[in-house]
């Protein structure tokens, strides 16, 4: 049992040799150097304060928030963004509608709004929710639209000649037809999420993983802001594993 | 004028509520307000001293990536150590939101340029080594066979074969970074500058005038607009032999 995921942890360092090259060097040149630990700590150090922060339970609670400011933006974004792209792809009056918006919309830079948002809307969850949602719903949008387009005419004439109504078409080639897309839209959002929440946060915030980044790097406390900056990275790969499991179970059929 | 529809039907609205006082002017300033800001402000030069300000960070950065990512992206493609080297680094670091290294940048480089340029580098990198390496691995084999036995050299076959081939894939990862470089630059002008449109949107907040934070939103927003025309039109340019790509959007 222990040689065999020792096996394993062997296989995945040869494979990825550059990280462990990396976080070793890094280990050996901060402890040997006179580098001051407030510039760049060791790695262990960093560990370390990760571990004490999660056994005092001051890590977890900012991290839910994040991941509840970060979530509540992307699901409104979903709820929005899917049914107008369908809506976009299947009614000439919703393409004249949304295409303008996406023209000037998509290209600008959300972030920007978020202190109108912080004014409307006070320095709470729903300046950064609402933040996010802008973020998430244009490329969510764009793909779910691009995907109800490029369903093969082929598929809809068939299922027309076999006497499907508009409703069956609908459900039954269009949507799984657009399927692929909206997963491109949704793997995308899912990273503007995590990136517009940790802004978000930045700018203006009390709480949250951002917040904890920049109230450690105030305090001169490097190996904080290190350990904020290896949760965030985790949370980025684990919501990419995630989305790409969740589109592997969905797509099966498209492989 | 119809294809702008939604875009005059939104201003209508504006104006009926912020004139018929339904919100008052501190939560949403007039049409009027926002537009005698900007023009005041255009005609003293201030607007533009931060527009460009602004753009100078950004593009810059954008920039500097596109000449690094590039030649990074077709090297990581074509040559089999330097693709064993960076893959899995590329693959565990891509999904890290780059901003949080912000705090990082500012201790190491300071609060000045540096720390920007290098901010919005490392956020636009990613998209560009990405497409361009995705791009190079999806040239025809057969182009390439054929070059070489015409005798081409390695730097031709990278500049008349690889090059060519990979650029619609490099301009999706462009198109990208140009939208993160703004991004990114915007919001690290909020946190820590004395210049710039994101810091006139902060430093608006703090005074409670809601009419300069439209106007420079507004800014903002034309900026990224036209830039992105403009990249769409390049492309379309560049990419003249490619009958597929000729779509605007």
């Amino acid at each position: 049992m222990l040689s065999k995921s020792f096996r394993q942890i062997c296989s995945w360092a040869s494979e990825n040799y550059s990280i462990v090259l990396i976080i070793v060097m890094w280990e050996t040149v901060t402890r040997l150097s006179s580098i001051p630990s407030f510039f760049l700590p060791p790695f262990s150090s960093i560990l370390m304060k990760l571990y004490e922060m999660l056994a005092n339970g001051q890590l977890l609670p900012h991290i839910g928030i994040s991941l509840y400011r970060a979530f509540g933006g992307f699901f409104m974004g979903l709820i929005v963004g899917v049914p107008a792209g369908f809506l976009m792809g299947r009614y000439r009056f919703f393409e004249a509608f949304f295409d303008p918006i996406i023209a000037f919309g998509y290209p600008m830079p959300k972030i920007a709004f978020m202190p109108i948002f912080m004014y409307w809307l006070g320095i709470g969850h729903l300046s950064k929710v609402f933040t996010i949602f802008l973020g998430t719903f244009f490329p969510i949008l764009i793909n779910t639209y691009y995907g109800v387009k490029s369903v093969d005419y082929l598929l809809i004439w068939a299922a027309l000649g076999m006497g499907a109504t508009p409703r069956t078409i609908f459900r039954r080639v269009t949507i799984p037809g657009a399927m692929p897309y909206i997963f491109v839209g949704l793997n995308v959002s899912m990273g503007v999420s995590l990136l517009l929440v940790f802004f978000a946060e930045m700018i203006g915030a009390e709480s949250g993983l951002g917040w904890l980044i920049i109230w450690g790097s105030n305090q001169f406390d490097t190996e904080l802001v290190f350990a904020g900056i290896l949760v965030i990275s985790f949370l980025g790969v684990f919501m990419n594993r995630i989305m790409t499991a969740i589109q592997n179970q969905v797509l099966e059929w498209n492989k | 004028m119809e294809r702008y529809g939604s875009i005059f039907l939104f201003l209508l609205l504006w104006v009926v509520v912020s004139y018929a006082g339904i919100v008052s002017d501190d939560i949403i300033p007039s049409i009027s307000q926002v537009g005698s800001y900007l023009y005041r402000g255009a005609v003293s030069g201030i607007i533009f001293s931060h527009i460009i300000a602004s753009l100078g960070r950004s593009l810059s950065g954008f920039l500097a990536s596109l000449l690094l990512g590039i030649p990074l992206g077709i090297l990581m493609a074509r040559v089999q150590f330097l693709d064993r080297l960076t893959s899995p680094l590329m693959a565990t670091t891509y999904p890290i939101p780059k901003v949080a290294l912000l705090p990082l940048f500012i201790l190491w480089l300071g609060i000045g340029f540096k720390s920007k340029f290098c901010l919005v580098i490392i956020g636009c990198i990613y998209p560009i080594i990405m497409n361009t390496y995705q791009g190079v691995k999806m040239v025809d084999k057969f182009w390439i066979w054929s070059a070489q036995s015409m005798g081409a050299t390695k730097w031709r076959l990278i500049t008349r074969v690889v090059f060519p081939a990979t650029l619609p894939y490099i301009f999706v990862g462009v198109r990208i970074s140009l939208a993160i470089s703004f991004l990114i630059l915007f919001g690290v002008e909020m946190i820590g500058t004395r210049h710039g449109l994101g810091f006139l949107i902060i430093n608006a907040m703090e005074e409670h005038r809601p009419d300069i934070i439209f106007a420079a939103a507004f800014c903002i927003a034309s900026l990224g607009f036209s830039f992105d025309r403009l990249l769409l039109f390049v492309r379309m340019k560049l990419l003249l032999w490619r009958k597929e790509e000729f779509t605007t959007t």
